[in-house]
């Protein structure tokens, strides 16, 4: 009985942006084919909860490990103040399972093997170094050609904040990039889409180190689809 | 009550430990991986490998020995082979159950040895006999700590059987003994669960009863075990408000006998243990919150510690409802009233899910079965 992919490979985030834009960063960054999402092919089972809090839940986490024939499980959750305080909650709901996790958490994303064989992998976003959150990475996606315009949209979003607007301070990236994606043609896309029409950049180097944290916790190499020859 | 369980060389388990069970046990997992071989082991403990006993569960597994002998008299002997890891039956094969129940060990071992016992006879009726030395017999121990140990032997015929009908316990080896019903996945209310029925009609359980058949039909009034010329051995009548003549049982559908045999079963395991194999059978989905709940109430308020197996989704989403959801940090569900395991192939330990851990994975699509 061959298990499917997706009840092997379990991703748990905070909400439905990560849900979306993750498959399609790597979709479109690592040419991994994601699959038929109506019918359940994908290679991995992504589980949403209602943010941060949620998501370091214990009885969530564990529910999910224990997970029949599961393989690997990965977290992603944003750093927000501290990248350091962020991986100690982590680490501390990990540790009983998987006993070796080391203190600080690795700038590449941490993916780590127990005893039993299971695979568990976290990611700080944006970078398991700086403050912020998956909007933080994905501002870093937006091309070169478009910079002067995101320039006026941190200015537009400052000026907002003083009227005031009432955006959370600790949401600044998310109110940034939608003010940026407010004037893109067509204006107001949704993140995911942005990145599967390759408006924000998921070629760009600085997405590489997630997309090539999510393969090797998943192990996708073979789903890599090759590049067409020139 | 049972929190620990350990279960050596019994059918499939080479060896599997069951921890933090509570009042209400659930238990999934794949076919063929021992989720029903766990209530028979459990159930062996705690009727002490009592022939009866094991006879209500090998027999439905097809594990007894048909024969005729004597011209044409009929023999049914327990194919007892089939307790042991592998099948193997000879001198030395052993199975073990054991667990912490109230904080104190109980266990039951189960040997099987070769030659003289001053205490087995030969076998009446033994189609083949062997000379008393190649003879095997069976050594049940039981253990309960804070109670006498004792032992028992009996026969095992030339075709490896052993006979249910074997003599009651001593009263002083009866006390190893606890209440307690087997309800197989196929059973339902028929004349066999009839013969408890003297000893909860007219009682506080026949309510108990009439509520749990309610759960599928609200119009129920009462219900009455009768006999009389066309029904000599006895038939289940139901009153609806509705009707003024009573109607068979029956009349109500295959998922109502099965309720009624379930409700009977758990109102007779006071201070004891109630196994039902696939609960959910004959059930539609949208009762089986209130028939887990039923089911709580009234082991809670008899004392009967249950164990239950299903393979279905919403079987788990029922129970998750009853659940009580918290955000306790503890993983093993230390006070929790119901728990869930998963029994698996070659994993010597079972998976536990806490209450909480129930109500999360079923709110939120994540697999525990």
């Amino acid at each position: 009985m061959t298990v499917p992919r997706c009840d092997r490979n379990l991703l748990l985030v905070e909400g439905n942006d990560e849900r979306f834009t993750i498959p399609e960063l790597v979709e479109k960054a690592a040419l991994v084919a994601w699959g038929d999402r109506e019918r359940k092919q994908h290679p991995v089972e992504i589980f949403t909860c209602g943010g941060d809090k949620e998501v370091l839940k214990r009885k969530r986490i564990n529910a999910l490990l224990k997970t029949p024939n599961l393989e690997a499980l990965g977290i992603v959750v944003d750093a927000n103040g501290s990248v350091t305080n962020r991986w100690q909650q982590v680490r501390d709901r990990l540790l009983a399972r998987f006993p070796t996790l080391p203190e600080a958490m690795p700038a590449a994303g941490l993916i780590e093997t127990n005893d039993a064989g299971l695979r568990i992998g976290a990611w700080i976003m944006p970078d398991n170094q700086r403050e912020g959150m998956l909007e933080t990475l994905l501002c870093d996606l937006i091309r070169a050609d478009q910079i002067p315009v995101f320039e006026h949209a941190k200015q537009a979003t400052a000026l907002a904040k003083t009227i005031p607007a009432p955006f959370a301070d600790a949401h600044l990236p998310k109110a940034q990039i939608h003010s940026w994606l407010a004037w893109q043609d067509p204006p107001g896309r949704q993140l995911h889409e942005a990145i599967a029409h390759q408006v924000l950049d998921p070629s760009s180097p600085l997405a590489a180190p997630f997309v090539e944290w999510f393969i090797r916790l998943f192990e996708l190499d073979d789903l890599r689809r090759p590049v067409a020859a020139p | 009550m049972i929190k620990t369980l350990n279960i050596t060389n019994f059918r499939c388990f080479r060896s599997l430990a069951v921890r933090n069970l509570t009042r209400v046990n659930l238990l999934v997992g794949q076919n063929n991986h021992g989720k029903t071989s766990v209530l028979e082991a459990i159930y062996t403990l705690v009727r002490c490998a009592d022939a009866l006993a094991l006879d209500r569960f090998m027999s439905r597994r097809e594990e007894t020995l048909q024969f005729t002998s004597s011209g044409s008299v009929h023999f049914h002997e327990l194919d007892i082979r089939r307790l042991f890891l592998g099948h193997v039956l000879r001198e030395g094969s052993s199975f073990s159950v054991s667990a912490t129940d109230l904080g104190r060990e109980r266990a039951i071992e189960v040997r099987v040895m070769r030659g003289q016992s001053s205490t087995v006879s030969e076998m009446p009726n033994d189609p083949s006999p062997r000379s008393p030395a190649d003879a095997l017999w069976m050594r049940i121990d039981s253990r309960w700590s804070g109670k006498k140990p004792w032992h028992r032997d009996l026969p095992i015929s030339s075709l490896g059987g052993v006979n249910p009908l074997t003599t009651s316990l001593p009263e002083h080896k009866r006390e190893h003994l606890s209440a307690a019903a087997f309800v197989s996945s196929d059973d339902s209310a028929s004349t066999a669960t009839a013969e408890y029925w003297s000893e909860i009609a007219l009682t506080e359980n026949e309510k108990r009863v009439e509520d749990c058949l309610r759960i599928i039909e609200p119009s129920l009034q009462r219900i009455a075990f009768v006999q009389d010329r066309t029904h000599e051995s006895g038939i289940f009548r139901v009153k609806l408000t509705d009707q003024v003549q009573p109607v068979p049982l029956g009349s109500m559908g295959a998922g109502t006998s099965r309720l009624l045999a379930l409700a009977i079963a758990l109102v007779e395991s006071r201070n004891g243990f109630l196994f039902v194999d696939e609960i959910d059978t004959g059930l539609h989905h949208s009762i089986l919150d209130d028939v887990w709940k039923f089911v709580i109430d009234v082991a809670e308020q008899l004392n009967v510690q249950v164990f239950a197996t299903t393979h279905s989704l919403d079987c788990v989403r029922g129970l998750a409802r009853i659940c009580n959801d918290s955000d306790s940090d503890s993983d093993n569900g230390e006070n929790d009233r119901i728990s869930m395991h998963r029994i698996e192939r070659g994993n010597s330990e079972s998976i536990h899910y806490s209450e909480a851990q129930i109500v999360i994975a079923a709110s939120e699509g994540i697999e525990t079965r």
